[in-house]
């Protein structure tokens, strides 16, 4: 049976008559890197600041790691690391004052791991440079070094790559990978930037006002996006089972809209033409598609909106 | 709580702040203490034309002190606000919440540290002032005994500045923003004590019971007392009403913290 690190069951926040999160159910299994995916005020953040415990769920049950409890809830936590928005430390600090004062704070044995953090997200030369002189970036990798110091079982990661530069992009995925591969940390991560997302993530969650609209694999959702040629016929269970008697097709779908997603012979759309329309089956429309998550995302949420 | 306290105090002493507080008021107290020096308490004109100036010794020094201790008030509000660190400006409480921290914890270990270091303040302060004069005066005759009352008069005070810490460490932790939270602050303790009352005279002079009420919960009343009683008489109206302003806030500013969203 698969071990779940994090379930929301009905979870929904209120501001006043308006749901931020409406209902949101989440379940985000052992070793898996969760991208929760979203426009902006879909309700991401709102929901990882309810289990980072920054905000009250109106409604809702949270487990993490099979607890419920407000109490064992708090002891769960100190599993996680998070890092919600723009990360925020102490600007008359250094970094490594800012980690050293936050693993005192949480009892993290050993001072080494503030400089096995700051190593980790390359940090390790600032020196003397205070947080308040930081840039974005460096503000953003301390931010992951602080989720990182205690070393979670599950990161909890809000719009992360914001103000990395390319190679810091590049490391930050490399690291979030290997965390993933080597000590099976357990990743909930929301982007906006969902071609770096696809990078990373092996379960997806879809979000949009407030709602969950879909919950899949990366290994569904790559077949949902595989290339095909989306056949509109009259008939079609008929049409399916002339194309598969006359040229052999197996692999193929049939969708209740009475629409056919045909996954081979993509480069046949005449033959296939000629052949139900011989058959006597009449042919709608023919498309070649292919998606990737961006146009699923959008299909999803039906087309792109104007704010 | 050790570790969080700990890590209170790891941050408060890592602050250039609270040093250059120190150093401020010290140096503040000895240009005060050089131009008594040089000036005296005052001259007075014998009866043969001559002027003598009335030197100062040490044990003035410390009536001087003595009088002055209601500003401690407003004094531990620095202490409060080096350990508070402007935290819903900084945002740094999401960092403690999400790690699980329970808020009782968050909120006890702040007060605590406030307190640790109003203290250390009030020692570095008192003893800072009392060195620089013992070096520019002489103790004078009673020194010892002025030294004796001062002690009584810093057990009057003690609970005292504990209960304005515990109420500005509330107002810190209910109001977003510092500078907000030292002027509401400000106002009930400066107001609750004179002002209030004064205006309360002149335009409710029925509401005497009401204007005693205020005068008995202020803060500031036993210092007003401490000229005219004796610092024992005051020691159990003193820390009844410190240890009362202390819990109630306290209290308060637990419930209201346990709601309250952290960005």
């Amino acid at each position: 049976m698969t071990e779940n690190v994090l379930v929301t069951r009905g979870l929904t926040k209120r501001y006043g008559s308006y749901a931020a999160v409406d209902h949101v159910d989440i379940t985000v299994p052992k070793g898996e890197i969760y991208g929760l995916v979203g426009r902006n005020g879909a309700g991401k953040t709102t929901i990882i600041r309810m289990v980072a415990s920054q905000t009250i769920a109106s409604e809702g049950e949270i487990e993490l790691f099979g607890m419920t409890e407000e109490r064992e809830l708090r002891a769960a936590r100190s599993r996680t690391g998070a890092m919600v928005e723009i990360p925020s430390f102490y600007p008359y600090l250094t970094a490594r004052e800012n980690l050293e004062y936050y693993r005192r704070q949480r009892g993290v044995a050993g001072a080494h791991v503030v400089e096995d953090a700051l190593q980790q997200v390359g940090l390790a030369d600032t020196g003397k440079k205070k947080f308040k002189a930081f840039s974005l970036g460096m503000k953003q990798r301390l931010g992951l070094a602080l989720a990182l110091m205690n070393r979670p079982d599950l990161l909890l990661l809000d719009e992360p790559i914001n103000g990395l530069d390319p190679e810091g992009i590049v490391d930050f995925r490399n690291l979030l990978l290997e965390l993933n591969r080597q000590y099976q940390t357990t990743i909930l991560i929301s982007s906006h930037i969902l071609s770096e997302l696809q990078n990373l993530a092996t379960c997806y969650g879809f979000i949009d006002k407030g709602r969950m609209l879909e919950q899949l694999s990366a290994a569904e959702l790559a077949e949902k996006c595989r290339d095909c040629l989306e056949l509109r016929v009259g008939d079609a269970p008929r049409a399916a089972a002339i194309l598969e008697r006359e040229l052999g097709y197996h692999d193929f779908e049939v969708l209740p809209s009475g629409v056919i997603r045909l996954y081979e012979g993509l480069g046949e759309p005449e033959r296939i033409t000629r052949l139900l329309v011989e058959q006597g089956i009449s042919l709608a429309g023919m498309e070649h598609r292919g998606a990737n998550l961006e146009d699923y995302f959008l299909n999803l949420i039906g087309g792109v909106h104007h704010g | 709580m050790v570790n969080y306290f700990n890590a209170e105090c790891y941050k408060a002493f890592h602050r250039k702040y609270f040093y250059i507080f120190v150093a401020v008021i010290l140096g503040l107290a000895a240009a005060f203490m050089f131009l008594l020096r040089v000036e005296g308490m005052g001259q007075t004109e014998t009866a043969d034309g001559m002027i003598m100036v009335q030197r100062v010794t040490v044990s003035e020094l410390v009536g001087i002190l003595a009088m002055a201790l209601s500003i401690g008030l407003y004094f531990l509000m620095i202490a409060a606000d080096i350990v508070f660190s402007d935290q819903y400006k900084y945002n740094t409480l999401k960092n403690e919440v999400s790690y699980g921290l329970p808020r009782c914890r968050i909120y006890l270990g702040k007060l605590m540290a406030s307190a640790l270091l109003s203290v250390i303040l009030c020692a570095v302060l008192v003893g800072g002032y009392l060195g620089i004069g013992c070096i520019l005066f002489p103790a004078g005759e009673n020194f010892g005994t002025s030294l004796g009352t001062l002690g009584q008069w810093l057990l009057v005070a003690l609970p005292l500045w504990l209960g304005g810490l515990g109420l500005f460490h509330m107002l810190q932790f209910l109001i977003r923003g510092s500078t907000a939270a030292t002027v509401v602050y400000v106002m009930v303790v400066a107001f609750l004590g004179s002002g209030f009352l004064e205006l309360m005279e002149v335009f409710l002079p029925g509401l005497e019971p009401v204007a005693e009420l205020v005068r008995t919960v202020s803060l500031n009343t036993p210092f007003t007392l401490l000229g005219k009683q004796s610092p024992e008489s005051l020691l159990g109206y003193a820390w009844a009403l410190g240890m009362g302003w202390l819990a109630v806030s306290t209290a308060v500013g637990l419930v209201g913290f346990h709601k309250k969203e952290i960005n």
